[in-house]
């Protein structure tokens, strides 16, 4: 066993040689932490834009046929219950109404003198449940009848200079004023006007203008529960009127994961290539430094240290400074992960914030100890065949 | 004690090398407890292989060391090593210090190979090699700030630290003035004298030689009593 002194002898002698060598190795460890982790918020921004967008990973939709005017309603509450009852509480559903709208603060504006905006009437799970839709201000709108509430999106709220509280008028053809008041801002990531309201709601002010809208139904299912809904809404679709067209994958997060998986070979690559270069140059120090200390190493033979205490003696300072490094490698990337990236990510955005990278921790540790201990066993084998015999002339 | 310290019976070694030319020719050597013997030679001469193979730094053609009447010719590189770590100091010509620790850490290295642990020990063994040596008090300086007599009589201290049975010094006044090679060589004499160690040093200036209780002659690879033919 290595004596405790020479380790301490050690580090005490080599100082300077040791730091520069963590430095190569934490550039290696914390920059394979580092692109880990900017895999996986670039990854997190390109799904976010994603899901905030089309819908969440696993979401379905299918336009509906026109209903006839009397049975509209039974109609859609029985496909509801339908997809429900199948479904299971894994899978979200609703039912959107989409419809043009005039809007305005001014209840007496003309029919064509109101903001335009694409609204959308929702029954079933809520729009946050099938898209990552943050509100930026205030809350989703309730199923409230009077006055009907809606959500606007930065883009309606800023063109109508409302907010939360704000009493808006939808303006009919004739004129007529129908009034809502905003519910809160949210962030849908698009940049046309749209509004956002309960089914209810509109149904109780104007279910005419409800059922002659163009209808979706729209599903979401955790990934794992993929299969069941698709069978579910294969059935489904000739009872109720589905389009020709039948349900379609909405979201496009699939294709987002096989481009970010191509990133993330890069991203694995270019770790690859840090850490080679860091183990090179450690390798590099090491070599240098035994032929530096060559003459320390012969007379420390000289006194009684075995070829062994000497490898010891050299690849104990090489896994102490591995055990240094992940250390810090893991204490940057807490910090980079519950501080930095969360703080750089705005308040109001889609984007979650990273969880804990622990593989890449693990790899980190893993390639800080493997580098070191690789890029230090060639200048302690070195050091071991230095010839001692000369130890006696300098 | 009965017998020598250290004995060399038959040495003979070659230069490296398939047929290569013999550097020592059956050389046999016996130094007893408390002897100085002083080993000069021209340059070439094989004195300091001679020192190396008494050292056990490296092992002969032929023959055989004997430590206080034990054999090492059988001993593997590890064995050696032990051996050396606990029966062997030496004295170098250009000190050998390790310049980034300071006197204690310097003296503390073959404390570490000798199995020393104990802090106490250790504490009490450095500071009475020092004081032998007329360095007490210096241990937290680094040899960059001491002269070279200075440094030369911490390499001593450093040699006699875990009280060997012999000392090996190659030309330990090599470095130094003559004035303070003599105050080196008599101190190097003195102090082995008081451990009870031997010394061998290998030497081509007649002054630090005649300081030895021995001098022996090395001429072409053949050791022999100095001012016989």
């Amino acid at each position: 066993m290595i004596a405790r002194g020479v380790v301490r002898h050690e580090f005490s002698t080599q100082l300077r040689r040791y730091v520069l060598v963590s430095l190569s190795m934490l550039l290696g460890v914390v920059g394979t932490v580092a692109i880990a982790l900017a895999n996986s918020v670039a990854a997190e921004m390109l799904v976010a834009q994603q899901e905030q967008l089309n819908g969440r990973e696993a979401t379905f939709e299918a336009p509906l046929a026109e209903y006839p005017r009397d049975d509209a309603g039974a109609s859609l509450v029985a496909l509801l219950d339908e997809l429900d009852a199948t479904t299971g509480p894994s899978v979200a559903v609703h039912l959107e109404a989409t419809v043009p709208m005039s809007l305005s603060r001014d209840p007496d504006a003309p029919p064509a003198g109101g903001v335009q905006v694409t609204s959308s009437w929702t029954i079933g799970a809520t729009v946050d449940e099938i898209r990552r839709m943050p509100v930026i201000e205030g809350s989703m709108p309730p199923a409230s009848c009077y006055p009907a509430a809606v959500a606007l999106n930065e883009e309606a709220a800023a063109r109508l200079g409302a907010g939360p509280g704000t009493l808006i008028h939808r303006i009919g053809d004739n004129g007529a004023a129908l009034p809502l008041a905003v519910s809160g801002i949210v962030a849908d990531g698009n940049a046309e006007a749209q509004a956002y309201g309960a089914w209810e709601s509109l149904a109780c002010a104007d279910e005419p203008l409800l059922l002659a809208a163009q209808l979706t139904v729209r599903a979401h299912a955790d990934p794992g529960a993929q299969p069941v809904l698709d069978e579910v809404l294969r059935q489904a679709a000739p009872r109720h009127r589905v389009a020709e067209a039948g349900f379609h994958r909405l979201d496009t997060v699939e294709q987002v994961r096989e481009q970010v998986a191509t990133l993330t070979l890069l991203f694995g690559v270019s770790s690859a290539l840090l850490l080679t270069v860091a183990t090179l140059g450690i390798a590099n120090v090491g070599i240098a430094s035994v032929a530096e200390r060559a003459r320390e190493l012969v007379v420390r033979r000289a006194f009684g240290a075995t070829r062994l205490d000497v490898f010891a003696q050299v690849l104990t300072g090489a896994a102490l400074i591995g055990t240094v490094v992940s250390a810090l490698a893991i204490l940057l990337a807490v910090i980079g992960t519950y501080v930095l990236v969360p703080a750089l990510i705005p308040a109001a955005s889609s984007i979650s914030p990273p969880v804990f990278p622990w593989l890449a921790c693990a790899a980190g540790v893993v390639a800080a100890m493997a580098t070191s201990l690789l890029g230090s066993l060639v200048p302690a084998v070195a050091a071991t065949r230095l010839p001692i015999a000369r130890a006696l002339r300098g | 004690m009965t017998g020598p310290v250290l004995q060399a019976t038959g040495l003979t070694a070659r230069v490296p090398g398939r047929g290569g030319s013999p550097i020592l020719r059956d050389v046999d050597l016996s130094v007893e407890e408390g002897e100085s013997v002083a080993i000069v030679g021209r340059s070439g001469s094989g004195k300091s292989t001679l020192l190396t193979i008494l050292g056990l730094l490296q092992p002969p053609a032929a023959g055989d060391v004997l430590i206080a009447g034990t054999s090492t010719r059988r001993l593997g590189d590890t064995a050696r090593a032990r051996k050396r770590s606990r029966a062997i100091g030496f004295v170098f010509q250009d000190y050998a210090l390790i310049r980034e620790l300071d006197v204690r850490g310097n003296l503390e290295m073959p404390l570490d190979y000798a199995g020393v642990r104990s802090r106490r020990d250790r504490r009490e063994r450095v500071a009475a090699a020092l004081d032998a040596v007329g360095m007490g008090g210096r241990e937290r300086m680094r040899p960059g700030r001491l002269s070279g007599g200075e440094q030369q009589r911490v390499a001593i201290a450093r040699a006699l630290v875990t009280r060997p049975r012999i000392v090996l010094a190659d030309e330990p006044t090599g470095a130094l003035d003559t004035a303070t090679g003599d105050q080196v060589i008599r101190l190097l004499a003195g102090v082995t004298r008081v451990a009870g160690s031997c010394l061998i040093m290998v030497t081509h200036d007649p002054v630090v030689a005649a300081s030895a209780d021995r001098v022996l002659r090395l001429d072409d690879g053949v050791l022999h009593p100095e001012g016989t033919p």
